[in-house]
């Protein structure tokens, strides 16, 4: 197989809380490969959108990143001097935040904004900039692009506003679009709407998507591949199907179980007891999850578990794992 | 069937506000108004859990603070049993102190609704120390006996709101809430801000309150998962009008309303592969309620529509399989399907 896309290793950003230092995302390694679709899923407070921020290296004190390595498209984000960084953030990495105000000035019309940021990336004049914020405008589904292009983001509607958002994640041609949520404030039709969009200019451009949320259900409208955080730390990785159909890793297993259903009455709702760990108490030795587990065991509390993969394209961190389905699952049988 | 007991009647309730003018309107007295609640009738039958659903701008939150009394109605009545609560321009029978409890409104941001610098033990006393129920002794075992409920140990009291999570803040609203042990408990989308691992455990408490205190509940959503669960009957709104009132069973069984449906198809569920079933979605987003269309106000996003929806409004009318639905469609397939093989259509 080719080089990844993005290669992360033993990622780690730590934040410093009431004094001491704890990590928001502890020794995480993940790859994406050209035009795949990575979701990540996990409660709030499991480091997705640090994780985020920490790929594009814009991570601010009291957070700063301690270890770890990525690479993306042959360059080592977190050793590159603050221009070529810059260039990367727009020509190969574009993260759509997941408050859309995050994303935009209020004090600008979009137009502007989005004009500035292809200038910088396209070196073009301001006539053709303009152009292209109309079309840029009008591909991710803005009516009248040309009118829009005046107005102030408070004039729009959140569903508008996460638009012009993806228009500026798209406006400098990355080949990487990190999605932190972007759904997460908007009804159900207008989400319905951007998961759409996203996959429609997912697949038109070949981009490499992750998509980051904490919804399941979300996730599965869209990626290939999934990735599950808690705490801080990835607990399993794999193929949706593998991951849906057979999870191996108790949490997993508990947020499926979670996920509401519009298909089938299963009432009372399946729910997970007790709350991921606070940064302010002391860490937490061992599995992550130990005080929230149901299979833990005595070695849970002592020893942090190894990443295992028994099958190809999907791994866990679990001292008890879940059961691998029973057919063709035999890691012997599918080892080259 | 027995007839239902009926707890909360609204009536041809509407509710608007003045659009904030600028100079020139002022200048012209152009008078614009916010059609936030635009003529809805709707019951809600002791002891169940009504859903009300509809995009954001729909009118749900007006539509609760009205039945709250936190809002005036511009027209229509609202009855709690036989009490008229709100007519035209006022608030009628019970004082602000009795209404409080008789209904109770939770709100979707628990971070918001609690004060940071109480504790929650203090949080909980207010409703019995305001309401003059009993003495601040008392109230300490009153607040525990709070926390009991929503299902939080007596330790919480002791607590600030900030150091609890979002679901445990959400209980201690809803505990709040219960103080004044309301009839009727309206949730405004009490679960948005939580995550999906954290939404069953206050949907499952919103439930259990529901039926050990006899609670007659109005349940604000757009999830239509959450409404599956839940739900006794759904009661879809649009732009400040009702569009159906279902059963829960025949709301996903049939085919409802074209919103409704739209609605349906664009709850995201679990897929095993992201090819795995089209993404269906519903074009455009919910007009601005100032001008309201004179027709149906779903036309401009509806697949089905045609110039005739667009010169009157569509009634609210019975559906031959029961509920209420607000279409032209709906109604004249309805007909058709009445009239049987004879004519097939009606005259
Ligand atoms: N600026 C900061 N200062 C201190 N702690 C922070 C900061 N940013 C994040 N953290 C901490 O890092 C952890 C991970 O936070 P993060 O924002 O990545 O969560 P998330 O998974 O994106 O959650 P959500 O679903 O709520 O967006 C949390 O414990 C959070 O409190
Ligand atoms: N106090 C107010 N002043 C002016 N307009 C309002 C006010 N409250 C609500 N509205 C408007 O009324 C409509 C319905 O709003 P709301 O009841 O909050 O809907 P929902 O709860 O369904 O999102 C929206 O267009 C909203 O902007
Ligand atoms: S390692 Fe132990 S505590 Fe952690 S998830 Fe597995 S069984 Fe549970
Ligand atoms: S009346 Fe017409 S426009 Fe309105 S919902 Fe029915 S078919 Fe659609
Ligand atoms: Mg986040
Ligand atoms: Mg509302």
């Amino acid at each position: 197989m080719s080089d990844p896309l993005l290669n992360v290793e033993g990622l780690t950003t730590v934040y410093r809380v009431g004094g001491r230092e704890f990590a928001a995302l502890n020794d995480v390694s993940l790859t994406c490969q050209a035009g795949e679709r990575l979701g990540v899923v996990g409660e709030s407070g499991s480091g997705k959108s640090v994780l985020a921020l920490s790929l594009l290296n814009i991570i601010r004190a009291p957070g700063r990143i301690t270890a770890g390595r990525v690479v993306f498209a042959d360059q080592d984000i977190l050793h590159l001097r603050r221009r070529e960084l810059r260039r990367v953030r727009g020509g190969g990495m574009s993260l759509i935040f997941q408050d859309a105000a995050a994303s935009l000035t209020p004090v600008y019309p979009v137009g502007v904004q989005l004009g500035e940021i292809i200038r910088t990336h396209l070196s073009v004049t301001r006539a053709e900039a303009a152009r292209q914020s109309v079309q840029l405008l009008g591909q991710v589904g803005i009516p009248e692009p040309e009118r829009r292009l005046r107005a102030f983001p408070s004039e729009l509607s959140g569903g508008m506003k996460q638009r012009v958002a993806i228009a500026m994640a798209l406006a400098s041609e990355p080949s990487l679009l990190i999605a932190d949520d972007p759904t997460s404030a908007v009804d159900v039709t207008i989400q319905a709407q951007i998961l759409e969009l996203l996959r429609h200019l997912v697949d038109e451009r070949q981009l490499a998507l992750i998509y980051i949320s904490h919804d399941f259900r979300v996730v599965s409208t869209i990626c290939e591949r999934l990735l599950i955080l808690y705490a801080g730390g990835i607990v399993e990785q794999g193929d949706a199907p593998s991951v849906f159909n057979a999870p191996r890793h108790p949490y997993t297993d508990a947020l499926l179980a979670c996920s509401p259903s519009v298909e089938e009455y299963r009432f009372p709702f399946a729910t997970l007891p007790g709350n991921p760990p606070n940064p302010r108490d002391d860490p937490i030795v061992g599995c992550q999850f130990h005080p929230r587990c149901p299979r833990a065991l005595d070695v849970c509390a002592r020893e942090t578990p190894h990443e295992e993969s028994p099958t190809a394209g999907h791994s866990y961190r679990c001292w008890s794992p879940l059961d691998a389905p029973g057919r063709g699952s035999s890691a012997a049988a599918s080892a080259p | 069937m027995s007839a239902p007991d009926i707890h909360v009647s609204v009536k041809e309730l509407r509710m608007l506000f003045p659009v904030k003018r600028g100079l020139r309107d002022r200048v012209l007295g152009v008078k614009q108004w916010v059609h936030a609640v635009d003529g809805v009738s709707l019951d809600l039958h002791r002891g169940e859990c009504l859903a009300l659903v509809g995009e954001s701008g729909s009118g749900k939150t007006t539509l609760a603070n009205c039945i709250a009394g936190s809002l005036v109605p511009v027209a229509g009545e609202i009855w709690l049993d036989d009490v008229m609560l709100a007519r035209a321009g006022a608030l009628t029978g019970p004082s602000a102190r009795e209404r409080a409890r008789l209904v109770q409104v939770i709100f979707q941001d628990p971070t918001s609704a609690l004060n940071r610098r109480l504790r929650v033990g203090s949080v909980l006393a207010e409703p019995f120390l305001v309401h003059k129920i009993c003495n601040r002794a008392e109230a300490t075992a009153r607040v525990e006996a709070l926390l009991a409920r929503v299902g939080l140990p007596p330790e919480t009291a002791e607590h600030y709101s900030h150091e609890l999570n979002a679901s445990q803040r959400q209980r201690v609203v809803i505990a709040r809430a219960l103080a004044l042990e309301p009839r009727v408990l309206i949730a405004d989308e009490p679960i948005a801000k939580l995550d999906v691992s954290m939404q069953g455990q206050i949907l499952n408490l919103i439930d259990q309150l529901r039926r050990e205190l006899d609670l007659s509940v109005i349940f604000i959503t757009h999830d239509l998962s959450v409404v599956r669960q839940i739900a006794t009957r759904v009661a879809v709104l649009y732009l400040g009008q009702l569009m159906e009132l279902q059963e829960t069973e025949a709301f996903f069984g049939s085919e409802g309303h074209p919103y409704s449906q739209a609605l349906l198809r664009s709850t995201p569920r679990l897929r095993v592969t992201a090819e795995d079933g089209e993404l269906h979605t519903i074009k455009g987003e919910i007009p601005s309620p100032i001008d309201v269309p004179p027709g149906c106000p779903f036309l401009s996003r509806c697949p089905e529509g045609d110039d005739d929806c667009g010169r009157t409004r569509p009634p609210l009318q019975a559906r031959s399989a029961g509920g209420l639905v607000a279409c032209f469609k709906r109604a004249a397939a309805d007909l058709a399907a009445t009239d049987g093989a004879a004519t097939g259509s009606h005259g």
